[in-house]
């Protein structure tokens, strides 16, 4: 997977880890909430601005809130919108780039689903999170492929042939996670020698890959393996939709994303704004350029 | 007598033997206590970012403790943390000595097994503890809203989500968790007042007032000393309720983000060694001074 690889080089260009599997972004959506809002696919998969559009017609007609928290909006559109190649927070240089457009965007468009109450408020992962996606009062859930076996299994089984996979709005694709192998720099040679053949036979075997992505889920990062069969079985879960064959495609146009060493704070820098925003009405030029003099201040440590 | 002087004597000198009986507990401690101490006292004067490895350790003077000082997020942090020790520490001493009073003298000798009741918050895995009210204060699904609702009519309130609820409802799980603990020390300090510094106030007139503001309380004096101690530096190490109640991020606008956080995120997320444990050994001063000043303010006053 050329992103998967192209993520593993170091600031001198190096590869320094092996991707293992991915987490090809995709939008899962609930069929019949769509259809009670009397909308079709096509309403919410234009753009970011259809898909919050269509929000609004979700909550009216049905009750149900459009996602899960305004945040993940932010984080897909930024992230899906940011020119390959380029970090999402630093330029080139490694100056932080905090007040372009895409932020202005991405910003706006969360704080439109707020405003209108599209979204539930909820962390991933947390138990009323789940709750609502068992209740299907979240209409859609912008995820990696892994997440439908997830709820297949232990998060709302309940819902079975209910979801459908898409991909995201707006022409847009983005990672949910994945995982590398690396071996320490300093460990003991021959050991080293080992962990390498392990970590081709874990990467490299596409029989290997491809029975983690059928007992673990774990999409195959070898694009060899991307090719077999199984992916255009039918799923189960998604109401018999073929939608391996949607991720595989998703994969393949993912944008890699160097990531810059204060990638981590300069996120929580945006995300504190973006409260600001949601919370206190703050102006989202003024969030912006707070976020971006913040991380100038601190890129001198 | 005979065979002492044919086996060779491997005995340690008699003064050995206690440093000998001790060595394990100095050997787990300094690899455990004492190492750890003085690497995060090391680290503090370091710029050091861990993935780089231990040689990109440069040493930068009091660089780190001038950043923090300047930092508006660690001063934010303190102001959080500051307001949820006073909010969840206040409230348990404030219940629980009069909670102790009661029990004390509604059960007397049997207090305990009802002190047990409210002891048992204590020994319960923060973890489960906190995974718990993440569910009660859930906005659509949590029991506090729905009977809010029941009771008084109110609208669903987005507890974990708004600042201003934030933090009350971080206080309030430290106060339901740490409330016991309390109780039980005051009841133990109330069972050891004799009682007949009780009967001879009845005797000479004394409310039952007067017999709690003149006996009971300067009696409870010394271990309200230790637990209120113990409130300010366990309410200035807060970490797990708020972590776990906010995934890890502090909450919305940081509300909920203590200074142990800030530390954990500094370093962990971060990745900001330095500036992590110089906040901790600042906490630390922090604390001395805090615990000193508690100290001199229990102390009787001699004239």
């Amino acid at each position: 997977m050329p992103f998967a690889f192209e993520q593993a080089r170091n600031r001198e260009g190096a590869v320094v880890a092996i991707p293992a599997d991915i987490g090809p972004g995709s939008m899962f959506y609930r069929a019949d909430v769509l259809e009670r809002a009397g909308l079709g696919l096509k309403d919410l998969s234009e753009s970011w601005e259809a898909y919050v559009q269509a929000g609004v017609q979700i909550k009216t007609r049905t009750g149900a809130y459009l996602l899960a928290h305004a945040r993940y909006l932010k984080d897909i559109v930024l992230f899906s919108s940011t020119p390959a190649g380029q970090s999402m927070y630093f330029d080139a240089q490694g100056r932080p780039s905090i007040s372009s457009p895409l932020f202005q965007r991405a910003f706006e468009l969360a704080q439109k689903v707020r405003r209108l109450g599209l979204d539930a408020i909820v962390d991933t992962w947390r138990n009323d999170w789940s709750e609502h996606l068992r209740r299907g009062k979240l209409a859609t859930e912008l995820s990696g492929a892994w997440m439908a076996s997830q709820m297949a299994k232990s998060v709302a089984p309940n819902t079975h042939g209910l979801w459908r996979a898409a991909q995201l709005p707006g022409g847009s694709f983005g990672g949910w996670g994945g995982s590398y192998y690396a071996i320490p720099r300093r460990s003991d040679p021959a050991r080293k020698a080992l962990a390498w053949s392990l970590i081709q036979h874990l990467t490299l075997s596409r029989e290997l890959q491809l029975s983690a992505f059928k007992n673990q889920d774990a999409f195959p990062a070898l694009l060899s393996a991307q090719d077999d069969p199984f992916f255009d079985e039918p799923v189960d879960f998604l109401g018999g939709q073929r939608a391996r064959q949607l991720w595989r495609e998703a994969a393949r146009r993912i944008p890699a994303r160097p990531l810059h060493r204060q990638n981590k704070f300069a996120e929580e820098v945006v995300n504190g704004e973006l409260d600001n925003v949601l919370i206190y009405g703050k102006s989202i030029p003024k969030a912006l350029a707070d976020a971006q003099a913040l991380l100038v201040h601190r890129a001198t440590r | 007598m005979m065979m002492n002087k044919t086996r060779p004597s491997f005995r340690l000198p008699r003064a050995w033997v206690p440093y000998l009986l001790l060595s394990p507990f100095l050997a787990l401690f300094s690899i455990f206590g004492l190492f750890p101490l003085l690497f995060s006292l090391w680290m503090a004067f370091q710029s050091w970012e861990p993935t780089a490895g231990l040689e990109a350790m440069r040493f930068t003077g009091l660089e780190n403790f001038i950043f923090v000082l300047g930092d508006a997020w660690f001063w934010k942090a303190l102001g959080n943390t500051l307001w949820l020790a006073v909010f969840s520490g206040l409230p348990q001493h404030l219940v629980a000595l009069p909670l102790a009073v009661f029990i004390n003298r509604a059960f007397g000798r049997h207090g305990h097994s009802v002190a047990a009741a409210y002891f048992l918050p204590y020994i319960t895995s923060t973890v489960a503890i906190a995974m718990m009210f993440t569910s009660l204060l859930s906005t659509d699904y949590g029991l506090i809203n729905a009977m809010l609702k029941w009771a008084f009519g109110m609208e669903a309130i987005n507890w974990l989500w708004q600042p201003q609820t934030l933090k009350p409802a971080v206080a309030m799980v430290v106060f339901w968790r740490y409330v016991g603990f309390n109780l039980v020390l005051y009841l133990a300090a109330l069972q050891t007042i004799p009682r007949e510094l009780y009967q001879a106030a009845k005797l000479d007139g004394a409310g039952s007032w007067s017999c709690f503001r003149y006996i009971t309380l300067p009696a409870l004096k010394p271990m309200m000393l230790f637990g209120i101690t113990l409130s300010i530096i366990g309410g200035m190490q807060l970490f797990e309720e708020p972590f776990i109640l906010t995934n890890g991020r502090g909450g919305p606008d940081q509300a909920a983000m203590t200074v142990a956080i800030y530390v954990y995120r500094l370093a962990f997320d971060f990745s900001d060694f330095g500036a992590a444990n110089a906040i901790s050994w600042l906490l630390f001063a922090l604390l001395a001074t805090m615990t000193w000043l508690t100290n001199r303010a229990f102390k009787d006053r001699k004239p």
